[in-house]
């Protein structure tokens, strides 16, 4: 396994494993999910942070990310998003949007399938 | 798509797998595909099914559950026996949709179920129901068979998920957390079977006595037991 370090953040070292979420989640903080974003030659703009926000939300309230359905039906509801639908969701990251949500939110990797 | 497909979530047992594979001959006869897809603990039947598999089957294995049982670090394809494939949930309930025949191995039980004879070609119009009635032995399984049911909401297939005997078990305290988001979401509805009323939890569920509890297995076109 290949892990990556960010550092500058205050002389601490943060800790990225191979699929470049943050070893010790309580790491995070959102200068280091703009530094990780960054790095990886995206800007976070609003709706990112919404759907960032709206993970890490969830995953406090039950455990887990939401289901992409969740999420498109809570943006379409509280983001101010005209055309909220999972395309829009996947334009912000295209590689997948809650996992992409979950690694600068500093959670883990999604453990499901589904 | 499938004509025959079974779920087999059966932790392994002396035996188990064994039954599983000699009912699997009988059942998969007249059908052109049969598909079998191994999740949760059923999963780690994977071997001695194998050495009894039947041929002409379709042997699928969930790729989540096969992950949380393989060494950190290690390939997927390493730990898969032939004639096993990695499949996910979505792919699973893909084909019970256009099954003939569903049939089911769970840790709370067996169930089979064929197409009504009534030229129905799709189960996609009826209703699926989840029933779930043992009680978890760890997070992992507990986090499985919510899975099951994320994966049908996922979908948005008409299901809902029924919690009987001991699988009330799922609902209480800490575990209630994760199949709450079904009720807050409005992605499935939860019903219990509580014939004494005594059930409390913190979920939006909906409390059935034994005869109505028997009428939701009556009407759903397809009951998957957990």
């Amino acid at each position: 396994m290949t892990q990556r370090q960010l550092s500058g953040f205050g002389g601490h070292t943060i800790v990225l494993d191979a699929d470049g979420h943050l070893v010790e989640p309580s790491d995070w903080s959102e200068t280091i999910a703009e530094e990780m974003a960054r790095l990886d030659g995206v800007a976070l703009g609003r709706l990112h942070w919404w759907l960032i926000r709206f993970v890490r939300d969830h995953h406090r309230e039950y455990g887990m990310p939401p289901l992409m359905r969740v999420a498109v039906s809570a943006m379409r509801r509280d983001a101010d998003v005209e055309d909220a639908s999972s395309r829009t969701l996947y334009r912000l990251f295209p590689d997948g949007p809650i996992r992409e949500a979950c690694r600068y939110g500093g959670l883990p990797r999604p453990e499901s399938c589904i | 798509m499938a004509d025959y497909i079974a779920l087999f979530r059966v932790e392994p047992s002396p035996g188990a797998a064994r039954c599983f594979a000699e009912d699997l001959r009988i059942a998969c006869r007249g059908y052109d595909v049969s598909k079998v897809f191994l999740h949760g603990d059923g999963v780690e039947a994977m071997a001695e099914l194998a050495s009894d598999a039947p041929t002409g089957v379709d042997w699928l294995v969930c790729r989540t559950s096969l992950e949380r049982r393989s060494s950190p670090g290690h390939s997927l394809v390493d730990a898969l026996i032939p004639p096993f494939r990695l499949a996910t949930l979505a792919a699973f309930y893909q084909s019970v949709l256009s099954a003939e025949r569903v049939d089911s191995a769970g840790l709370g039980g067996r169930a089979c179920f064929t197409m009504p004879p009534t030229g129905q070609t799709s189960r996609s119009g009826g209703r699926l129901l989840m029933e779930v009635g043992f009680a978890p032995l760890d997070e992992r399984q507990q986090r499985e068979t919510l899975e099951m049911a994320l994966g049908a909401a996922a979908l948005e297939l008409d299901a809902c998920v029924l919690f009987s005997g001991d699988g009330l078990a799922h609902l209480d305290a800490e575990g209630a957390r994760g199949w709450r988001q079904l009720t807050d979401f409005g992605l499935l509805e939860i019903y219990v079977e509580d014939p004494l009323g005594r059930f409390g939890s913190e979920i939006v569920t909906r409390a059935l006595d034994s005869g109505r509890a028997a009428q939701l297995r009556a009407g759903a076109a397809t009951i998957l037991i957990l």
